[in-house]
């Protein structure tokens, strides 16, 4: 697949995730004229860019519904009941060709034969719709027939500091025999030019040429950043109007130069518009400067890769300095570390994204189950704003998956049960994400009808999870649902219920770093609190020795370091302030040969339970890369990473959660 | 300097003549310039003191429909 391709897949999916989130508000109240508009270009643009690849059927397609929202816009239609259904149905089918591409760029004949039925059910609507074969000779034909294109030109001030002529970029109109440049405007976005560096002028031009709209912004996708690049055909009269409107506020004098000498502004209500174009003497609007740029993320990864070898590296050369004694190369060490923590912390930044894009698939999903299980659900999200590393997202989208769905299918309970049970018949799930010390916890909430235990404790038994005579704990018993097998849904459906997810489920998140905590309350409700790591390249971590090797533990778990009495150093439980903690010997666990007297307990806070790690020595805090356990050791369990020592030795990063798991 | 190299592409260029310039009360000879980019347009419409424009220069301002200002 190339990489042109990629880019259009990402781009053409962020597109169909904001007209799902406009095609499920349309559910609840009729959609404003922005909804609609952001609707058409939605789909326009996936269309546009898609024939830019030659995705012909896709384009075909994608048409069909442009065409009938094209309808919706022009006030035709309303946008609503069996209309709005066939076009949100259009919309996943559309999704459907966009993921196909990442396999083929022809679909298959399956899904051709769903887009010929999808686009028969549009004709109520849409009339009779030609042959995909037909339509595509006459669009080719349309397309391949000159016409005059108006271009506008609002380009990221910075451009020239980029080494940018737009001037040169305009010229290449004619000379890559793209069309005929008809006319060109200068428009001066500022009264005065005081600063020569920044772009100051927008340029309108006409342009003949028998080429795409694609074709001729390809010509500028070098300035693409932060600028606006419109280009709209001699006919597209309402697209013409808005753009005319939107630069009122610029030079008036030369709008009316661009309005009499350019060819592509010649058939518009010319003397309405001019009057329109306000006398504004004061500085004007130029556009921002970008305020986002796409990375390729592999680009990020390399630089994140590079700032952990820079920090193992930082990390040796203190220790020889500390080593040598010498102050003033220790005074200027510590200004270069803590530039390189900056740094660190902001090329980290860089992969951070709002936990939103993962939350925005789920009103979509509460809807379809909610209305194919006859529940009424409402979905409540909050902290949409907090930021975790890009690639936790999309590893964290399957496991949130399947405890919304668990929650749906196995936790809220139908509207009958409900209301006999007391409570409101539309049941609540609450996605919630916020911060918590040095990591991220998303919870999973429902008000249905809890876990029941004693259901619980039968299938256990009946699966032979635990044997008749156990008698686990009440927080044991619920999190049985974790053990490998366990469904406790009276039959298998598509939703759940294959028995197979909670283990996976907590696998995944444990091989993230995380832990899942679980409650719930019979009648009242269940909630499933991921807690995530905030970066899956570098860690804060604690550095103790136990014996002759050297741990890591993640800092954000360490609450206090205490030091052991020699008569506790053999207990299993320690007394903090009236509390008692297990205790965990990390030497007798791994086996470690410690004749050592000294001991100190660190204490730890997984989620809301605490356990005392014992070890010998405390090094203190650490920054240091995670490098991943190779695939001869993945397996073992209590460790997350390894990681190297500022003196070339290599240290273990420890999976606390796990460990206290084993304990 | 010579106001040829000013006005093709060049910021630091521009920048430096800007700092040299402050002091200066001559008009600049523009007759040579062979070539003039966006951020030369802009210079000159900024204000500086020329005269002579080169007939590159002169296209240009009428190819995207500007006024050379006038001198004072």
């Amino acid at each position: 697949m190339s990489a042109g391709i990629n880019v259009y897949i990402q781009e053409a999916r962020e597109h169909l995730e904001k007209a799902e989130e406009i095609f499920l508000s349309c559910e609840k109240e009729l959609p404003s004229d922005d909804d609609i508009g952001a609707l058409f270009r939605a789909f326009h643009t996936i269309k546009g860019s898609g024939g830019i690849f030659e995705l012909d059927h896709l384009v075909f397609y994608t048409h069909q519904l442009e065409s009938l929202l094209a309808k919706v816009r022009n006030n035709e239609l309303e946008l609503k009941g069996d209309l709005h259904d066939a076009l949100f149905k259009g919309r996943d089918h559309l999704e459907s060709l966009i993921n196909a591409l990442e396999i083929s760029e022809k679909p298959s004949q399956e899904l051709i034969d769903v887009s010929t039925a999808i686009i028969k059910s549009l004709e109520p609507w849409l009339g009779v719709v030609e042959a995909e074969q037909s339509r595509g000779e006459t669009e080719k034909q349309t397309q391949n027939k000159s016409q005059v294109w108006h271009i506008a030109l609002r380009l990221n001030p910075q451009v020239l500091q980029w080494g940018m002529d737009p001037l040169s970029f305009i010229s290449c109109l004619e000379s890559d025999e793209i069309g005929i440049i008809k006319g060109l405007v200068a428009i001066r976005l500022v009264e005065k030019f005081e600063d020569v560096k920044n772009l100051s002028l927008g340029f309108e031009i006409s342009l003949e040429a028998s080429v795409s709209k694609e074709e001729i912004v390809e010509n500028f996708e070098f300035m693409e950043d932060g600028s606006t690049i419109l280009v709209f055909s001699d006919s597209e009269k309402k697209e013409k109007k808005a753009w005319i409107k939107r630069c009122e506020s610029e030079n008036k004098s030369d709008w009316k130069k661009a309005l009499k000498k350019l060819p592509s502004l010649q058939n518009l209500e010319e003397k309405k518009a001019i009057a329109k174009v306000k006398n504004k003497t004061e500085s004007k609007s130029v556009p921002k400067a970008g305020a986002q740029i796409k990375v390729d993320s592999d680009r990020l990864n390399f630089l994140i890769n590079l700032m952990g070898e820079v920090t193992i590296t930082s990390s040796m050369v203190n220790n020889k300095i500390l080593s040598s004694g010498d102050k003033e190369l220790k005074e200027s060490y510590e200004s270069l570390n803590a530039l390189i923590d900056e740094i660190r912390e902001s090329s980290l930044k860089l992969r951070m994204v709002p936990i939103r894009s993962a939350f925005t698939r789920f009103p979509r999903v509460v809807r379809d189950i909610s209305k194919k299980l006859k529940k009424e659900i409402r979905l409540v999200t909050e902290g949409e704003d907090t930021e975790l590393d890009r690639a936790l997202v999309d590893k964290i989208i399957d496991p949130l998956m399947h405890l919304v769905r668990n929650s749906l299918d196995h936790g809220i309970e139908s509207p009958e049960k409900r209301v006999a049970a007391g409570k409101s018949a539309e049941g609540t799930l609450t996605l919630r994400a916020y911060t918590e010390s040095n990591s991220i916890c998303i919870e999973i909430a429902d008000d249905g009808g809890g876990i029941n235990r004693a259901r619980v404790l039968a299938i256990a038994v009946e699966k032979g999870i635990i044997q008749p005579d156990q008698k686990p704990t009440d927080d044991e018993t619920v999190n049985l649902i974790f053990a490998a097998g366990f469904s406790t849904a009276d039959e298998v459906s598509d939703i759940s219920g294959r028995g197979v997810g909670m283990d996976v489920v907590r696998k995944n998140i444990e091989e993230l770093r995380g832990f899942i905590q679980l409650k719930s309350i019979e009648g009242e409700g269940t909630s499933f609190k991921l807690f995530l790591p905030l970066s899956l390249a570098i860690i804060d971590g604690f550095l103790i020795r136990s014996s002759r090797q050297h741990f890591v533990i993640p800092l954000e778990h360490v609450e206090e370091c205490i030091p052991l009495g020699e008569e506790q150093m053999h207990e299993k439980m320690i007394n903090i302030r009236g509390e008692f903690l297990p205790l965990l010997h990390i030497d007798k666990k791994l086996d470690l040969e410690n004749v050592e007297s000294t001991k100190n307990v660190v204490i730890l806070k997984i989620g809301d339970s605490k356990v005392g790690v014992v070890t010998n020595e405390l090094h203190g805090e650490i920054q240091t890369v995670i490098k991943p356990l190779g695939p001869l050791f993945r397996h073992l369990k209590g460790f997350s990473g390894t990681t190297v020592l500022g003196n070339g030795e290599l240290a273990l990063i420890l999976d606390v959660a796990a460990l206290a798991h084993l304990g | 300097m010579q106001p040829a190299s000013i006005l093709v592409s060049n910021i630091e260029q521009i920048e430096l003549f800007l700092e040299e310039s402050k002091n200066k009360t001559e008009t600049l000879d523009l007759s040579k310039v062979f070539e003039i980019d966006i951020a030369g347009v802009q210079l000159i419409l900024k204000g500086i003191p020329i005269f002579n424009p080169s007939k590159s220069i002169l296209q240009t301002f009428e190819k995207l429909n500007l006024e050379i200002p006038e001198q004072t």
